[in-house]
Formats: structure tokens, sequence, C-alpha cells
């Protein structure tokens, strides 16, 4: 670098930029924005398929009004061609393994977890707004993960034509049951490198929101099972 | 996002020229990024894809409202103690050369002051300025090269 250059660098850091304001808050509130206005347009597609008859094309009106959902910190994205994703553990991409108490610390929250019959488990993942663990529904492990609600972009699934979206109520909360087909999640692997995102085939998974948060049930798991689990959680 | 909001704002405060349009710019930045998300390649620099997507919400809000960043001292750099001793990097720069210089950058051709500032001042690499301002690397270093040839005569 010549002297010059080493003068510009000295020089932007004294030069006046305004304080960056927090955009999280801000940004977060554009998404919801967004989002109740398209569940708005959902609403009239679906006024409107109704109005013109049933039997016209309920599959592709299907297909239109599902193309985007927001749970909570969860995007569902339909897209015709999935993005690139492999097969890999229900914690890929989640880092190391901790004790409760520890991934509670570093997600910034207390964990609600169902009560077990046996031990409860043992391992734990956490990013700053996000903690995750292994349950079991018999033999099957089931990934939970539990998301703080001001986190505005934590987690993205991108399902293909195929996958089913069903609306669900999970107790007193409202919920989605992702099935069948391919999806893939991906979210940030640490909140500080939103860059580094993960990409992988998940399994059947319940998605609801409940106490300013957004919980994900996955794995090889029915509809009534997950919303089983998902009532033993949250009420 | 925390970890970029703040170069996503300077970049876009750089480009728009007043800091509503750079909170504006941002946060619209921010939302179709999560919007586009799933047209992301993963495994490529998220930085740049970001502050591509932000800079032409800063180009779009800049066109508007017809004005450029005219970039100044912060108040303690324009006005040092005269106790404190100076950091290396002020050690660079006397008051009056360093005055010149800003001048003179403010003074560029825009495209050519976009450069440099991004460079310089927002710290961003050659090719991220490149994938940011969405020309080609060679275009960021002859740009560089013919703003440097200004700038020169001011600092020298």
């Amino acid at each position: 670098m010549t002297e010059l250059e080493q003068a510009l660098v000295a020089l932007g850091r004294e030069v006046e930029f305004p304080p960056t304001p927090d955009l999280a808050g801000a940004v977060r509130a554009r998404i919801d924005r967004r989002a109740r206005a398209r569940r708005w347009l959902v609403l009239a597609l679906a006024v409107l398929v109704v109005g013109i008859g049933i039997a016209m094309a309920v599959p592709d009106a299907r297909s239109a009004i599902l193309r985007f959902f927001h749970v909570g910190s969860v995007k569902v994205e339909r897209v015709d061609t999935l993005p690139a994703a492999r097969e890999a553990p229900l914690t890929a991409g989640l880092g190391t393994p901790r004790t409760r108490a520890e991934a509670e610390r570093r997600a910034g929250f207390r964990m609600i977890l169902p009560k077990f019959k046996g031990a409860p488990p043992s391992r734990y993942y956490a990013l700053n707004g996000l903690i995750a663990t292994v349950i079991r529904s018999g033999s099957t492990p089931l990934l939970l993960t539990e998301l703080r609600g001001d986190q505005a972009w934590l987690g993205k699934k991108i399902v293909d034509p195929q996958t089913k979206v069903e609306g669900v109520s999970v107790g007193s909360h409202g919920g989605l049951f992702l099935s069948g087909g391919r999806h893939v999640l991906m979210y940030q692997i640490s909140p500080s490198d939103v860059g580094q995102l993960f990409p992988r085939f998940a399994g059947n998974v319940l998605l609801w929101t409940a106490r300013d948060r957004t919980f994900r049930l996955e794995g090889e798991v029915s509809r009534d099972e997950a919303l089983r689990l998902g009532r033993l959680i949250t009420g | 996002m925390h970890a970029y909001q703040g170069i996503a704002f300077r970049t876009a405060y750089l480009i728009a020229g007043g800091a509503t349009e750079a909170e504006d710019a941002a946060q619209e930045g921010f939302v179709k990024a999560w919007r586009a998300l799933g047209r992301f390649r993963p495994g490529a620099p998220f930085k740049p894809w970001l502050l591509r997507i932000v800079a032409n919400e800063a180009h779009n809000r800049r066109r508007s409202a017809g004005r450029r960043a005219r970039l100044a001292f912060r108040a303690a750099a324009a006005e040092p103690s005269g106790d404190a001793a100076p950091s290396p990097e002020a050690s660079v720069l006397d008051s009056e050369r360093r005055t010149e210089l800003l001048a003179a950058v403010n003074g560029l051709p825009e495209d050519q002051r976009l450069v440099v500032a991004l460079r310089y001042f927002a710290g961003l690499s050659e090719d991220e300025v490149a994938e940011t301002l969405g020309i080609a690397p060679g275009t960021v270093k002859s740009r560089t090269s013919r703003a440097l040839e200004r700038l020169r005569e001011a600092y020298d």
C-alpha cells in the first residue's frame, strides 16, 4: 500500500459517518408487515378461487397460495427447484454439543422442554437466539429447536412442489406441518456470520409459535405425533 | 444481521448521501436479501452479495433525492486535543493535508469517489467493491488508479 493509500485509510477513520441505527427491529417489522399483507392477499386469492369455482384449478390455486409462509422466525418458501443441499444429521451445522446450562447461556434464554419419562437429553446446541436438542418419540430421534422471537431471519425452509404444507393447531397455537417431498433447511451457522448458511434436506417438520418463540420439531414423525409432542411442550 | 448492519449502513450512506436514505436503503436491502436467500449460492461470500442489494437500494434513493454524501471530519477529529498523543494513523497526516485530501476526495467524479470511499473508508477489498457496485474488478482498478492520480496532486 502506498503512502497515499495509507493516508486515505487513516483519513477514513476520521471521517464522520452518522451513527449506525439498529436495523434489526425495523427489518423484522418490515418483514412481518409484508407477511401480514401477504396473508391478506392469500385470503383474497382464496376467496377469489372459491368464487370462480373450486373445480376450475384447485391445484394451481393452491400452489400459488402456498408460495410463502412466515411462522415466527422461520420463512417457508415454495420453489420449483431446490437449492443445492445434502443429507446430514439433524444436528449438523449447530456446532458442538453443550450442557443445557451452557447452551441456554449462549442462546440467551431458557429452553422449554416436555416432561420426560426417563432422563432428559444431555446434549444441547446453541447459537445466539437459537437452542436445540434431540428428543425421542419411541426410538425415533427428533430435533426440537426453539428460536427467540426477536430474531428476524434465523431460519428458512425451502420446499419443492411435492411437499405438503398444512396449517395446524398446536393446542391454542397456530403452526404449519410440512411433510413429503423434499425440503431444505437453511439457517445462520453463527450470529456473526450470516453468510455461512448450511443447507440440508430436512424430514417432516412441525413449526409453531408460542410465548414469543418459534418452535420447530423435525424428524420422521407423523403429523399427529408431532402435534401431540407440540402440545406437551407449549400446551 | 448485527454483524453486517454497520457496513451495510455505511455503504448505503456513501451512495445515497443522507442518513435517512441510507437507513431506509439498508433496511430494504436486508428485507430483500432475506427474501432472496433461496437464490444465494451456499459457500459464496455473503457480504458482497448483501452489499450489492443494499447498494442498489441506495442508488435508487440517491437518484430520487439527487444528492451525494459530502464527507466531513468527525468533530473530535477536526479539533484534536492538544494534550492527546497522536494515534499512529493521525500521525500519517497533519491537519492541513488531511483537510485538503478530504476535499479532494469530495471533489472526485462520483464513480471514482465511490470506489475510493468504499475501498479505503469502508474497508472493502477490490473484489468486494466490484461486486457491491456491480462492475468488473478491472474497472475498480482503473477507477482507483485514476482517482489516486488526482488525489496525489492534493496530497503531494
